[in-house]
């Protein structure tokens, strides 16, 4: 993900110190990764190099985090034509997952047990983030449906690749 | 439209086994009503072909010239209780008329008779009607000139010697003189009773059917629907449908009523038997039928989705219901009661009278089956509480009262009309001879009719019969007054009579004798007043005055000892005049008509065979009637009709409980899937079976409770027609009562395995 | 794991020829969510009426406390199963004559309860399942996520020790069958009682506390690597 354009948006409902926009960020977005300073401040410089952002003053006390950040009218241009892009949708045709199963089945091993391995990992992701849906806001929420499907989906695919193991095993181990 | 029609077909008859339930209880429906209305169309050529029968043997005694007459003596008579139909012939001359169906006239000495005499005849057991009958037989007769197959009628000849008969006629031809033989009013009242009361519920049935299943339609219209069908194709495949059971109706229909004519001969209704080919019903009557029992099929079809919108995605009832109107459904009842009220304004006998009461009786019972559904509604809609069972029956009927209570209705139709004609049977069975009428009554006497000379022979002859109580000659004097205004007639009994049979040792001719104070006023005489003899000519069929007579004072004489425990048919009269100079001079055994009165023994039946045949030697000289024959046919007819009733109560009831079952089979169908949850949470089966016993019996209960009030109104009005007092047979009201909760438990009982079926696992699986 | 409220061990059960339960075991305890998971035609409805003393097992034994199920008599098991048990299916479960309030009031009727109290609860807890504004119509009159509601509310009413719950949003959307296991779970947390859950959807076990893996009639062991 962008975080350029992440914390642009962010600048975008008002002038922020560089502090600020971190904690904000992490509220959003950060659920996993929390923003480290240095790359707040050396994605912001970037931003300002290149004419999105520019500098609003700085709080009395001197010192680099204390100046304050605003959008630019290029910056909103570019956000919005972030927004607008499509995402290109990720495609894994090489997951860690499927090299484990092929690998288990050329192996001699259980490929049933990898993938039930897997399975209850991906069972304790999911029943925490629906803990942590049902704690938190609607943004929570939304971030953590969308992990959920996430997660459901490379079930599903767990489940197919149990349904066909038996067909898998003949081809890998001809 | 023609592949519309096709697939209506295709699922009435493809749809697996609910599909060929509803078809063969929708064919039943239609078949019955189908059998009884064509068998009913072949009442009147039944009648005509019966009457055009009986004119054959009607006689004509107006002289035709050129034309010797025959001379007919009927003699009635009985053998083992069926009656004997004897026709001793003479002819006058070479060109006298032949007796229809036989060949020539027997000659003196031979006999012509019917094929089931014949069969008597020659019967071993049958030595003392051959003994009766020693004719030999030349010839029989072809049932077509009998009224009935079964009867007993010959044609026997006989010498000039009968010539000379009272009560012989001269025939110059047969036939050609419509008889009236109708049945006794009261018996025709209940027989039209008795078809309305159960073709109503054979209408009810079959409007009943089409609907049967309907929840189950619905579902499959809809699914025509998802695919496409527009709402007007699916009222064609709807019609279709409708139209497939209403023709398989109509071939089981007339299977039964075929089936029924091939029987026929072997059915006697009130003494009555019919020919098989005279059960054809009238052409346009049949095609009537068979033209409008299906387009009944099919309206009642359409008019069951009159109210429903047939979506892809399921049916659309109107969700709020028309609250059920009562007016209309008042009124039928009300012109039902009206038109009994009013019968035609004219009185018993009319044809209109018999038209009104009928279509009174049958919009009276048409009315149980449209009030059902709304008493139904209204008495559970306030219905609140109770147990669950009760709850969810209630519930359920609150939902939907309309097709449980338009079954129930077919049953209700039944119990009313069973009550009404057990009601009206069992009040007229006093007169009918029905379990009401004094047994001793019946076969208790003889009364014989010999040939002028022959009474002082016949009483010898039956004297010494065993299971003869006592014989005597009894005379009948009628007396004029002198303004011609009043005739009396006084018993006769000679001297050795009355000396025989009262406690009289010193009898005198010409004394009017009166069992304690018994007096002329009975007779509308006074003593000393002047009456003239009445002399009845047989021959010219003219009246005459003859000797005048001054009435006498009553001679009292004390009660017979004896005759205590002689029937009132068989005890000697009370009051009667001797014979001889004092009272008319020149009374002839001719004048006063005498016959033998036998009194026998109630409980020996062959006593009456005794006597005719100890009579054997006198033929054609003595004729006899037996006492309570007459009311035995009346409770043969009794006997039949109520039978025939009990027949047809028992057959609508049965089809009637095939609907409800139909019915809680398919709402047990329609919410397996609650059921099977329920069962699941350990709600106790019996809970559920309860309900469902509940659904059944309450539309049940309310149907019973107006089916009496019905009943038993209907019964009160037909019978104050009839000015017959009412009995109401509580009995067999209960008996009612009793089927039709028999029934709701049965149905009940069936559906039991049905209800643990649905609540059985199996319903509860998803995958 | 604390010690399990019902238990079952090596349960077998066929039907006909089909063996759909071929030696599954598994426990749930006090206050516990166990999601039941499997393809289609594992064996995991089987397991969950097998568990419930819907059905008895061919072979095996279910114990609830101190007791055997699978001892019990048909009756007792139906007495059980209406004061102990309570049960969520994927559709029409309600009966479609009664009222939502009285669908939910029926099974402490059919307890004794008197009508009234029967539905004061009744109409309490279709408040805690957010639907009281439904109480007076009928199951056809409303959505099918209302109506699920309503069955958890139906579930729940009699207080039970176990809840089973059989694909409870099969028939549902996302947002609906999310809203239905929130509710189903967190009540079942706050009376302290065991739910059995049996579902193929990831999401949906997502709720509960652990998960037993069904696959050709048997439970899956957690297996170490």
């Amino acid at each position: 993900m962008s975080i350029g354009h992440a914390l642009l948006g962010l600048l975008e409902t008002g002038p922020r110190h560089g502090y600020d926009l971190k904690r904000v960020y992490d509220e959003r977005f950060g659920q996993d990764r929390p923003l480290a300073y240095g790359q707040v401040y050396s994605t912001l410089s970037r931003l300002l190099r290149n004419g999105l952002v520019e500098e609003r003053g700085v709080e009395a006390g001197g010192g680099p985090d204390r100046k304050r950040y605003a959008i630019t009218d290029a910056g909103v241009t570019d956000v919005s034509s972030w927004l607008v892009t499509p995402e290109k949708p990720e495609i894994y045709l090489q997951s860690a997952l499927y090299t484990k199963v092929v690998l288990a089945l050329m192996s001699g091993r259980d490929a049933e047990d990898v993938l039930d391995a897997q399975r209850r990992a991906h069972l304790g992701a999911m029943r925490e983030l629906t803990q942590r849906k049902q704690r938190g806001d609607l943004a929570d929420q939304l971030i953590c449906d969308h992990a959920l499907f996430h997660l459901e989906a490379d079930l599903r695919w767990l489940e197919l690749t149990t349904a066909r193991l038996a067909d898998l095993g003949k081809e890998v181990m001809p | 439209m023609r592949t519309d029609l096709g697939i209506g077909v295709r699922l009435a008859v493809g749809g697996g086994r609910t599909a060929m339930t509803r078809l063969v209880l929708g064919a039943i429906g239609v078949g019955v009503a189908v059998a009884v209305l064509l068998l009913a169309a072949s009442v009147g050529p039944l009648m005509q072909a019966r009457s055009e029968r009986a004119n054959l043997t009607t006689v004509s005694t107006e002289a035709i010239a050129g034309v010797d007459p025959l001379y007919e003596h009927r003699v009635s008579a009985e053998h083992r209780g069926d009656g004997l139909s004897l026709r001793y012939v003479n002819a006058g001359g070479p060109s006298s008329p032949v007796p229809p169906g036989a060949d020539r006239v027997p000659a003196p000495g031979e006999a012509v008779v019917s094929p089931a005499l014949a069969e008597r005849l020659a019967e071993p057991g049958a030595a003392d009607l051959r003994q009766r009958l020693p004719e030999r037989v030349i010839g029989t007769l072809p049932t077509t000139v009998l009224t009935d197959p079964h009867d007993l009628t010959a044609y026997l000849g006989v010498g000039p010697e009968v010539r000379a008969s009272d009560r012989t006629t001269e025939v110059y031809s047969y036939g050609g003189f419509p008889v009236d033989e109708s049945l006794d009013p009261t018996l025709l009242l209940l027989v039209l009773l008795g078809t309305v009361a159960l073709l109503a519920p054979v209408f009810v049935f079959t409007a009943a059917s089409t609907r049967i299943a309907g929840a189950e339609r619905d579902r499959r219209l809809s699914a025509l629907r998802l695919v496409g069908a527009d709402s007007r194709q699916v009222r064609r495949i709807a019609t279709a449908e409708a139209l497939v059971s209403a023709v398989v109706g109509l071939v089981v229909g007339a299977g039964l009523f075929f089936a029924g004519r091939a029987l026929a001969p072997g059915v006697t209704i009130s003494g009555v038997t019919v020919n098989s080919a005279d059960v054809t019903p009238i052409w346009w009557l049949a095609v009537a039928v068979v033209v409008l029992v299906p387009v009944l099929a099919v309206l009642t079809a359409q008019f069951a989705l009159r109210r429903t919108i047939v979506e892809p995605l399921g049916v659309v009832r109107f969700s709020k219901p028309i609250r059920r109107r009562l007016l209309w459904r008042l009124g039928v009842a009300a012109a039902g009661v009206g038109l009994l009220f009013w019968h035609g304004g004219v009185t018993a006998g009319h044809s209109l009278w018999v038209y009104s009461i009928t279509a009174g009786a049958a919009l009276l019972l048409f009315s149980v089956p449209a009030l059902l559904p709304w008493v139904v509604e209204r008495s559970v809609s306030r219905v609140r509480g109770g147990p669950t069972s009760w709850q969810l029956a209630v519930r359920r009927l609150q939902l939907d009262a309309g097709t449980s209570a338009r079954v129930v209705g077919g049953v209700a139709v039944v119990l009313a009309g069973a009550i009404a004609l057990q009601s009206a049977l069992y009040s007229q069975s006093t007169e009918l001879g029905g379990p009401q009428a004094s047994p001793s009554a019946q076969n208790s006497g003889i009364e014989l009719y010999p040939e002028a000379g022959l009474s002082a022979e016949a009483e010898r002859l039956v004297a010494g019969v065993p299971g003869v109580r006592q014989a005597f000659t009894e005379g009948t004097v009628t007396f004029v007054s002198s303004a011609d205004e009043d005739t009396a007639s006084i018993p006769v009994y000679d001297c050795a009579t009355v000396q025989r049979l009262f406690a009289v040792t010193d009898c005198a001719p010409g004394v009017v004798y009166g069992v304690g104070d018994t007096n002329l006023q009975d007779y509308r005489m006074q003593a000393g007043e002047q009456w003239w003899v009445y002399e009845w000519d047989h021959k010219t069929k003219t009246a005459t005055r003859g000797a005048s007579w001054t009435v006498p004072q009553v001679r009292s004489i004390p009660e017979p000892a004896v005759s205590g425990d002689l029937d009132s048919s068989t005890r000697p009269e009370s009051l009667f005049v001797t014979p001889g100079p004092g009272f008319v001079p020149d009374v002839t055994e001719g004048l006063v008509t005498p016959r033998i009165r036998v009194s026998v023994d109630v409980a020996d039946q062959g006593v009456a065979d005794r006597v005719y045949a100890a009579l054997a030697p006198l033929s054609w000289q003595v004729m006899g009637v037996q006492w309570g024959s007459r009311s035995g046919d009346d409770r043969a007819a009794f006997t039949a009709i109520s039978r025939g009733l009990l027949i047809g109560s028992v057959f609508t009831l049965l089809l009637a409980g095939l609907s409800l079952l139909v019915l809680a089979l398919e709402h047990i169908r329609e919410r397996r899937r609650p059921l099977a949850v329920l069962a699941a949470s350990g709600v106790p089966t019996g809970a559920l079976g309860r309900s469902l016993l509940w659904q059944i019996a309450i539309p049940i209960a309310v149907g019973v409770v107006i089916a009496i009030g019905a009943g038993i109104g209907l019964t009160a009005l037909v019978l104050r027609l009839g000015s017959t007092p009412m009995v109401v047979d509580w009995s067999s009201v209960g008996l009612m009562v009793l089927a039709a909760a028999v029934l709701a438990g049965l149905v009940w009982a069936i559906t039991l395995p049905f209800l643990r079926g649905a609540t059985r696992l199996t319903s509860l699986r998803t995958e | 794991m604390n010690e399990p409220l019902l238990r079952g061990v090596d349960l077998r059960k066929s039907f006909g020829q089909t063996p759909a339960l071929d030696g599954a075991g598994m426990g749930v305890a006090a206050g516990e969510v166990v999601a039941v998971m499997g393809p289609s035609g594992s064996g995991k409805s089987t397991l969950l009426h097998c568990l419930a003393g819907i059905v008895p097992p061919d072979g095996g034994t279910v114990s609830y406390g101190d007791r055997d199920l699978t001892a019990m008599s048909d009756k007792e098991r139906s007495a059980l199963r209406r004061s102990e048990f309570g049960f969520v299916f994927q559709f029409g479960q309600l009966v479609p004559e009664l009222s939502c309030i009285e669908n939910v009031a029926l099974p402490l009727r059919l307890g004794g309860a008197k009508r009234k109290a029967a539905e004061q609860a009744a109409r309490e807890w279709l408040a805690r399942l957010e639907v009281d504004q439904l109480a007076d119509k009928r199951p056809g009159e409303v959505s099918g996520g209302q109506g699920q509601r309503v069955a958890v509310a139906r579930a729940l009413v009699t207080r039970p020790r176990v809840v089973f719950a059989d694909e409870p949003t099969g028939a549902l959307d996302s947002l609906n069958g999310e809203q239905v296991m929130r509710l189903l779970t967190a009540t079942a947390r706050e009376t302290g009682a065991a739910v059995v859950l049996v579902t193929h959807e990831a999401r949906v076990a997502a709720y509960s506390d652990r998960e037993v893996i069904v696959r050709d009639g048997r439970t899956r062991e957690p297996v170490v690597i």
